[in-house]
């Protein structure tokens, strides 16, 4: 892949990455960040990627990677999974129980809810961005996607 | 789900401003835009410098160690316990570097002929071959932050303190169960996290202990293939807790809930795609041999450990018990029976309309009781006692099936660029009591209900009647 190639997936993916950052990290400063770095790192590493097919996958990985290194910095002493979000929502406000209910899923499920429903990827794809099987990205997928109905019991249908 | 999409915020116009800015910078030339983020890296370097050079201060440390006490005559308390110590020395720098890891990378070094490890996420899985189950033990890491104060394990029929390469442990032994009953907590206190080692009963303390001892653990900041991520464990957490005992275990028979026959083709929509599903034969058997050789490697099964003499199924050997409190009373067996069973083999086709890179396919089992209304979810071993009881030891699991997608074993329940128009045939197999051949459907799922409910999904896709 050349670089343009690589630029070009970047500016088509722009909104999904923001996605997938949004989805790890609360503020939207810290997002532009994480991009930043994935996308520095991205163009660093071009040659690493073997086949022109799973870019975006690779991208996407590297952005986690990311996201994570900006949410250690800032919570050193507090796990991944118990920090609570505060969420300054400014979207769709109809959206506002879904979006509050994905948030406070487990890191783990988030992420596997966030790649499947929102961004598409396939079970094998997220199994490689998450670097896990994709038995455990299904019982993620299972594990998320029940919490959120918990989560919005007699509330939005998903 | 559509609905998830829209849920997220739109990309502020800034950042989106600042990627294009960038991929400019990029394509511009060779390197144009490193000096950036060189410098970036640069800062944070200096950064981390600074934390180190400024916090190299030689403080006198103390020795923490794991101590378990009992609490009444099954419980036990697991906490840290520290000891002033003036001769050890750390300094901070240690502890700053620490916390920039969120993985620990292992090497294991010592393994049984009949185990073999496997990475995943957030657990080491050390499987045990000879079992029917695979189990063997899992590890899990916890950053001592998120560890509770104190790790209360209840139905305790064993413990003990010990020290493992000069790190603190303590060994649990449960008084009931197969399943991973018994715990080792290790103290890694320089890589800040406790080590949790679930142990199936098939692996001996000694074995268990020579395992630990053999691993090689180091701090990483990356995830690679050899190193688990350290999370938020709550080790303290009942984990036969169930978050389905709210779900309906009878549907009445004039519900919408489609029921299919064998032979009959239906639509179905699953996790990643739409296909069309016929399932085409169940087979019942006495023994193993319909099962590819494949598969019985695959799910490590020696038919040998599973048939008599004469060559068919031993029997499944029942086990009922009363659950105590955990603390006072504990688990008591109080009816234990044998029950014949046969093999279900059922063969599926799936045919797609569309190209399909990816057809992810699976099945439940559930023994269902119909009456005149209504259809009910049973267990199977519900059949066997009528006294009071709580939970039931079994060789077998009954709804979950052995898969096979006829082609290759190691892909497991997906079948991989399957062409437009064409059929695909999967295997499944099922081991049940032989008296619960007349209650059998299947369902199609994409959840883990393992036939104990009847699932949003299950209700509008249906089941299909292989009753014998």
């Amino acid at each position: 892949m050349t670089k343009e190639e690589l630029g070009t997936l970047v500016l088509n993916s722009q909104d999904s990455l923001y996605r997938v950052a949004k989805s790890i990290l609360r503020d939207d400063d810290d997002c532009n960040d994480a991009i930043h770095e994935a996308i520095a790192n991205a163009f660093s590493n071009i040659q690493s990627l073997k086949k022109d097919k799973y870019a975006k996958t690779w991208l996407t990985r590297i952005l986690i990677n990311e996201c994570y290194q900006i949410l250690k910095k800032q919570s050193k002493n507090l796990p991944l999974d118990e920090q609570s979000y505060s969420i300054d929502y400014t979207s769709n406000e109809d959206y506002y129980d879904l979006y509050n209910a994905i948030m406070n899923l487990k890191n783990e499920l988030r992420m596997c809810i966030v790649l499947y429903y929102v961004e598409g990827y396939k079970i094998k794809e997220i199994a490689k961005i998450l670097d896990t099987t994709e038995s455990a990205v299904k019982k993620r997928l299972v594990r998320g996607s029940e919490k959120l109905k918990i989560d919005l019991e007699g509330g939005k249908e998903i | 789900m559509n609905d998830l999409k829209k849920a997220f915020p739109k990309i502020p116009e800034e950042i989106k401003n600042n990627i294009a800015t960038q991929i400019k910078e990029c394509t511009k030339e060779e390197d144009s835009y490193t000096p950036f983020f060189k410098f970036r890296k640069i800062a944070i370097a200096a950064l981390i410098t600074v934390l180190i050079t400024s916090s190299t201060v030689i403080a006198t440390s103390k020795i923490y160690k794991l101590h378990t006490e009992k609490q009444g005559e099954y419980g036990h308390k697991t906490h840290i316990e520290s000891t002033a110590d003036s001769n050890v020395q750390t300094t901070t720098e240690q502890s700053e570097q620490d916390s920039e890891n969120n993985f620990v990378s292992i090497k294991v070094n010592y393994l049984p002929d009949y185990m073999v490890a496997t990475f995943d996420t957030d657990k080491l899985l050390i499987n045990n071959s000879n079992n029917f189950s695979g189990m063997g033990i899992s590890i899990t890491f916890t950053t001592l932050d998120s560890v509770p104060e104190t790790i209360f394990d209840s139905n305790v029929a064993y413990s003990e303190e010990f020290t493992t390469n000069d790190n603190s442990a303590v060994y649990i032994e449960k008084t009931y169960g197969n399943d991973l009953n018994q715990r080792i907590y290790v103290l890694y206190k320089d890589l800040n996290c406790l080590m949790t080692a679930y142990i199936d009963s098939s692996v001996s303390f000694d074995e268990a202990k020579k395992i630990i001892e053999g691993l090689d653990i180091t701090l990483a900041e990356k995830a690679d293939s050899t190193s688990i991520a350290i999370y938020d464990f709550r080790p303290h957490i009942d984990a036969n807790a169930s978050g389905h005992t709210s779900e309906p275990t009878s549907v009445e028979k004039d519900s919408d809930m489609p029921i299919y026959n064998m032979g009959e083709e239906f639509l179905y929509s699953g996790y990643n795609s739409s296909c069309y599903i016929t399932v085409k034969d169940v087979a019942i058997y006495d023994n193993l041999d319909a099962i590819d050789s494949s598969v019985l490697k695959y799910y490590n099964i020696n038919p040998e450990n599973h048939l008599d003499s004469d060559g068919t199924f031993k029997p499944d050997h029942l086990k009922y018990y009363t659950v105590g409190d955990g603390v006072n009373s504990s688990y008591e067996l109080v009816y234990e029976t044998e029950v014949p069973v046969k093999l279900v083999y059922i063969t599926i086709d799936y045919s797609t309309t569309y190209y399909e890179d990816d057809l992810l396919f699976n099945c439940n089992l559930m023994f269902i009781e119909e009456t005149d209304s209504s259809l009910s979810i049973f267990s199977p071993t519900q059949s066997y006692y009528d006294g009071e009881y709580d939970t039931v030891e079994k060789n077998y699991y009954y709804n979950s099936p052995f898969i096979y997608n006829g082609e290759n074993v190691d892909d497991k329940n997906h079948f991989y660029n399957v062409k437009s128009g064409e059929t695909k045939t999967a295997y499944f197999a099922f081991i049940v009591p032989e008296d619960s051949l007349d209650n059998m459907f299947i369902e199609f799922i994409n959840n883990s209900t393992e036939g104990a409910y009847f699932s949003t999904n299950t209700l509008s896709s249906g089941l299909i009647d292989i009753r014998q």
